[in-house]
């Protein structure tokens, strides 16, 4: 008996779509994941793409995410009887429990095993594919594939399958199984993000995680990228033990779920039947009224539209909220967003100031995947619940239009997805008070985050709810959305970047205390704008095809959609159609005509390039700049600096030089005029702005000459990608790269990934110059002393900051600035001095402050816990310091401190230093920057 | 009033429910009498506009069906053969829900026609329990009480009586008996009884073709002194389906009585029986298997 349910379970679950649809999508996700090279998985530097590494890895993450797929199988097992109705026949013959269970437990297993098997074919024939780089392919060898799915990944998935087996027999509902698998998810999401910053815990963590990622991960810790190309870990061990431990609770849960079940249908409790006998007692108390005589009332000659769409947007938001799948979803959206909050905003377990601006991103960080989650499973339940409830009949024969169907149904998938926004921002909130912050602007949540990811999710909910209008049924319309998304995905990493065809994609604003949201929402709601016509056209198409009565076609409603599109829906679809237009090409006019569209391919392109035809001059010697005269004027209203500059070059080393290299590093900056004294320009390479001028007389060592430059930084309109953060309108930090040119060439913006370089037939690497090569010592990373000369001009209500000592000080329209000092780099700033101060920032860490500025090349880095590390490494002298305003306080001998760091930082963006230094006992505030 | 013509309907899967039906149905009661599987929901349902036919057109007085079902909505009501109901609503709500879906607007005339409603289907002492409780028959008197909402011109009642016992088969044919007199009422069933008491037109659907259509007494004037009868053992059955045109048996104490249509006295101990409506029915029936 057990052996023929098991193999008719197995049949069945063969022939079904979920089968074959399942297969084909872990087959395309893993095979992308092996031949695209941005998406890598496992692999990458010298391990190779096939190696026993990789593919144990990819095994291992693809459980995972397999989880959900197998779910659908086994939960399918128990709850099809009671969908179909066909259960009461089956339970009533000579069918054991245990065969009933098991039996089609294990033809449900075998079927999953079968689909599983899409991912190692997937990375076998992806590994055999002839664009791929042979340098990062190893042999393939079977016994790794056997290894890692029989060992690895055969465990996980039954385990996961048998928990959910065990929770679908037991609740007899889909929903609640699929509420568990969410709950499980986030749970191991939370458990691994909290603990697994505690390096205390590994082992620990390793013997208890789910899918042995983390026992998987420990054995082969301290691997060499050899070692990981050529063997597997021995089976035994924490891994073994990991296994065997899973495969345990996996059969002690399919036991559970064996003693819960119930043949029988249960009855009512005792409870339920007092209240529903109270209830029937009561209705039998109302004296029915007498029969109305005549003829019942007939509907007004015009449909009351607008009370059946608030009759049907009450009734779709009755259905939703009152349903326990909704309490549940909120309250894990609660616990994600409060973990994910929880271990953001602290680093290395110090919590920082939770201000607004640092957690604002956290939280929407939070709401990604997730949201879109959401957003499909409820687009399959509120658009087909007529149908599954099988009321559609009754329901489409009314006179009700079908946009009242659509607007409601839409606006309800809306309205989960903002509250779950809003649960966000109070959780955000009660941890900023729980953390004793007490500044919380209502006003910044809304506009930062309520508003913009709200309208954001609008878009997501009207393409899901049109699909499922679209799609034959449910699953496919799930199906097609999940396909959506993973489009979605690789479409944006293999280069096509532009938010104009990235449907519904709208950034969001980098915030800062100082600087707000700085302008940066314009693009964002521009787009919104855009998406929103887009939106209004799938809106009218989801009323136009609507799916009413029994009509399963698309085509006869395709045939009728151009009669029906006359007077108002065509009307409606016509205005989207001219917003998305008119928004469209406002928003291609500043993304590629003001500004230039580059990909992320485009530029490594540009980069390698850029090394093929200048990295022979890394050695040339070139003149140092020895003093700099600066004038800048800023416009930070307009977001433009004009900049007027002199250097003094001299020749420090021992040769004569006849050629100077001159270059523009910044995207944004316009080197207007170059004019080198006794020099012409030799050429001028437009696209690379690498200009050479030729010596007429060969600058002899110890010479100087004066190199007059004018330049100008003017950020217009908006990028479609990446914020101009350095000149804004309060705040703005220009380092001497972004202000001026740079002379001679080095690496400083070459590619440095190995397998990028190689994709551009570059050597792999760029290696540090020989120990006995000595030309290597003329240069330094940071370059030669400089005096600078610096006088910058900013609005009125700017307060405008240089290295160095303040000379004078013009008030009125502009305040100016002259600053001589010698300095390594030299740098500007300005910000209002009219607005307040926040009053708390981050904290941060770091050493003592001399260390910072002796980091120049911290500036280079955006990474600010590689900055750190750096910190650590110079100092020894390593303490946490948190970043408070408080009285004028001032720390002698930090003046020097670069505004630089803070740039690069929103931890570091605050005037004031609280910390410990060394040599003395107490807290002390200082400046983080030069206030004479 | 309804002119259907030349109506066809094939599904995806090639199965031809309708095949050229013509029909002209006037004021009153019309039954559409059918085996299972004839084609009766198929044109139950383009009728009701939750399907559009493969060929043909539909008319309901000035009404084209088929490219303006918005309008016949307005005044159409419902009863699918088949149907489900929202969780955690009551029946009285739901009325209240679907009364405004029909375009009844004013709150007193939602009361007014949810309270009537409730209590010609027998349901006021229910009103506040869920739908989802509902036995078969209950969720079927709902399902009446839905389609009677807003006193349509069209009423559509596919298989209404299934799953009523037989009370509330009486109450619910008198109801409709009363309504059916000024609206056009096409009420389908298996079930000749429904037809003969309440229907002065009729037509009889199989295989997805009108087999027969007319008045049920002047269908039965039609086979009078066709019909005969005789009590047979159940062993002979199959000698007499050979030599005779057989319409129908049913058991009766045991023995068989088997009805044959024959112009003249088959002899052999038949005897001529007053033909009733399911004579008709059946003696269709036959013929159209015959054909087919």
């Amino acid at each position: 008996m057990f052996l023929q349910v098991a193999k008719f379970e197995f049949a069945y679950q063969r022939s079904s779509p979920v089968f074959w649809v399942t297969g084909i999508i872990f087959f395309l996700l893993t095979f992308a994941g092996m031949t695209i090279d941005q998406i890598q998985v496992g692999s990458g530097g010298n391990v190779h793409a096939n190696s026993p590494f990789a593919i144990s890895q990819q095994h291992l993450i693809w459980t995972l995410f397999f989880m959900f797929a197998s779910t659908a199988f086994v939960a399918n097992v128990v709850v099809r009887d009671d969908e179909t109705r066909f259960g009461p026949i089956l339970r009533s013959t000579r069918i054991t429990k245990f065969d009933y269970l098991m039996g089609r437990f294990s033809g449900a297993l075998a079927a999953i095993v079968i689909v599983y098997a899409a991912v190692p074919l997937a990375i076998f024939l992806g590994s055999t594919m002839p664009w791929l780089d042979k340098e990062t392919l190893g042999p393939n060898r079977i016994g790794d594939y056997l290894y890692a799915f029989f060992l690895l990944a055969l465990p996980t998935i039954f385990t996961m399958s048998a928990i959910f087996f065990a929770l679908a027999t037991a609740t007899r509902s889909m929903m609640w199984t699929y509420i568990g698998i969410v709950a499980f998810f986030i749970f191991n999401t939370v458990a691994s993000s909290i603990l697994g910053r505690r390096p205390e815990l590994e082992t620990a963590i390793a013997y208890g995680e789910p899918f042995g990622l983390g026992a998987y991960s420990l054995v082969t810790k301290y691997w060499t990228s050899a070692e990981r190309n050529s063997a597997n870990p021995d089976f035994a061990g924490v891994l073994l033990w990991n296994r065997l431990l899973w495969i345990g609770i996996g059969i002690a849960f399919l036991a559970l779920g064996q003693k819960l079940y119930r043949f029988a249908e249960p009855g009512m409790s005792a409870r339920r039947e007092r209240k529903q006998k109270r209830q029937e007692a009561k209705a039998l108390a109302d004296a029915p009224p007498s029969a109305p005589a005549g003829a019942l009332p007939r509907p007004r000659s015009r449909l009351p539209v607008l009370a059946q769409l608030a009759i049907r947007t009450k009734f779709e938001m009755r259905q939703i909220f009152r349903s326990p799948a909704y309490v549940v979803l909120l309250l894990l959206a609660t616990l994600l967003v409060f973990s994910n909050l929880w271990s953001g905003n602290e680093i290395y377990g110090t919590p920082s100031l939770p201000r607004t601006v640092a957690i604002l991103p956290i939280l929407t960080g939070s709401f990604g995947l997730i949201s879109i989650i959401i957003a499909i499973y409820y687009a399959g339940e509120v658009v087909w619940r007529e149908r599954d409830r099988k009321i559609h009949e009754i329901i489409d024969a009314t006179p009700m239009p079908s946009w009242v169907y659509v607007v409601p149904k839409t606006l309800g998938v809306v309205l989960v997805l903002l509250s779950t926004v809003a649960i966000g921002a109070l959780v955000a909130i009660s941890l900023q008070l729980m953390r004793g912050f007490t500044d919380i602007s209502i006003m910044q949540y809304l506009l930062w985050f309520v508003l913009p990811i709200g309208v954001n999710m609008t878009f997501v909910a009207v393409l899901a709810v049109l699909v499922q209008v679209l799609s034959p049924n449910k699953y496919a319309g799930w199906g097609i959305m999940v396909l959506y998304i993973v489009i979605d995905v690789v479409m944006e990493t293999i280069g096509f970047e532009h938010h104009l065809y990235d449907y519904g994609s709208a950034p969001l604003a980098p915030l800062s205390d100082i600087n707000g949201s700085g302008g940066f929402m314009a693009v964002g709601w521009w787009l919104r704008l855009y998406w929103a016509g887009v939106a209004l056209i799938m809106l009218v198409l989801g009323h136009l095809l609507w799916r009413r009565g029994t009509e399963q076609r698309l085509k006869p409603k395709l045939r009728r959609l151009p009669k029906r599109l006359a007077g108002l829906p065509g009307a409606i679809a016509l205005g989207g159609f001219v917003t998305a237009t008119g928004a469209g090409a406002y928003i291609y006019h500043n993304t590629n005509v003001l500004n230039e569209y580059q990909t992320t391919n485009e530029r490594e392109q540009f980069q390698a390039a850029y090394e093929k035809k200048y990295l022979k001059y890394e050695k040339l010697p070139q003149p140092s700049v020895t003093d700099v005269q600066l004038k800048v004027d800023l416009f930070p209203q307009e977001t433009r600096a004009e900049i007027a500059g002199r250097y003094r070059l001299q020749n420090l080393t021992q040769t004569p030089i006849s050629e100077v290299h001159i270059r523009n590093l910044d995207e944004t900056l316009k080197i207007k005029s170059v004019a080198l004294g006794g020099a012409r320009q030799a050429s001028y390479d437009e696209e690379f702005k690498y200009r050479v001028f030729k010596l007429e007389r060969p600058m002899m060592p110890g010479e100087t000459r004066g190199l007059d430059f004018r330049a100008q930084r003017w950020q217009r309109g908006f990028r479609n990608s990446g914020y101009d953060t350095r000149l804004v309108r309060n705040g703005t930090f220009l380092a001497h790269q972004q202000l001026a040119p740079v002379i001679g060439m080095d690496r400083s913006i070459l590619l440095q990934d190995r397998a990028k370089r190689r994709k551009y037939g570059l050597p792999a690497e760029l290696r540090t110059p020989k120990l006995e090569d000595l030309s290597a010592t003329n240069k330094n990373y940071i370059g030669s002393w400089t005096t600078a000369d610096i006088t910058v001009s900013t609005g009125a209500d700017q307060t405008p900051i240089a290295p160095g000592k303040k000379v004078s000080d013009e008030t009125g329209t502009a305040a100016g600035l002259l600053a001589s000092y010698p300095t390594h780099q030299f740098s500007i700033s300005s910000r209002s001095s009219r607005r307040a101060m926040p009053n708390a920032t981050a904290s941060m860490r770091g050493g003592p402050c001399r260390l910072l500025s002796s980091d120049a090349r911290a500036k280079r880095r955006p990474d600010a816990e590689r900055a750190d590390r750096r910190a650590r490494l110079l100092s020894g002298e390593f303490r946490t310091l948190s970043i408070r305003p408080g009285p004028d306080h001032r720390v002698p001998g930090l003046f020097d401190l670069r505004p630089g760091f803070r740039q690069h930082d929103p931890l570091f963006r605050d005037l004031r230093v609280r910390g410990r230094f060394p040599g003395s006992g107490e807290d002390r505030l200082c400046d983080l920057c030069h206030r004479p | 009033m309804l002119e259907l013509n030349d109506v066809s309907h094939v599904y995806a899967n090639g199965t031809r429910a309708l095949d050229h039906v013509t029909l002209s149905i006037p004021r009153g009661m019309y039954g559409l009498l059918g085996p299972n599987g004839a084609g009766k929901s198929t044109l139950m349902r383009t009728v009701a506009t939750l399907q559009t036919p493969t060929e043909g057109s539909i008319r309901f007085g000035d009404i084209d069906i088929i490219a303006e079902p918005e309008r016949l909505r307005r005044t159409l009501g419902y009863l699918p053969q088949d149907f489900g109901v929202y969780p955690r609503v009551s029946a009285y709500d739901m009325l209240d829900h679907m009364a405004v879906l029909k375009g009844i607007a004013s709150a007193s005339d939602r009361k007014q026609t949810v309270e009537t409603l409730l209590q010609q289907v027998n349901l006021w002492n229910v009103r506040k329990k869920a739908l989802a409780g509902f036995s078969g028959g209950m969720r079927q008197r709902f399902g009446i009480a839905q389609a009677l909402i807003g006193n349509p011109e069209l009423i559509i009642v596919d298989e209404p009586t299934a799953g009523l016992d037989p009370e509330e088969r009486n109450r619910f044919l008198n109801l409709l008996a009363e309504i059916g007199e000024n609206v056009v009422v096409i009420l389908s069933t298996h079930i000749v009884e429904d037809v003969s008491d309440l229907c002065p037109r009729m037509a009889v659907l199989a295989g997805g073709r009108i087999q027969l259509e007319g008045a049920p007494l002047e269908l039965i004037q039609s086979t009078r002194s066709r019909i005969w009868m005789k009590l047979i053992e159940r062993a002979e059955l199959d000698s007499y389906r050979e030599r005779y045109e057989v319409i129908s048996t049913r058991l009766f104490s045991g023995r068989t009585v088997v009805h044959v249509l024959s112009d003249s006295d088959p002899g052999n101990g038949f005897t001529l029986v007053e033909g009733g409506l399911e004579d008709v029915y059946f003696s269709t029936l036959a013929q159209s298997r015959r054909a087919a």
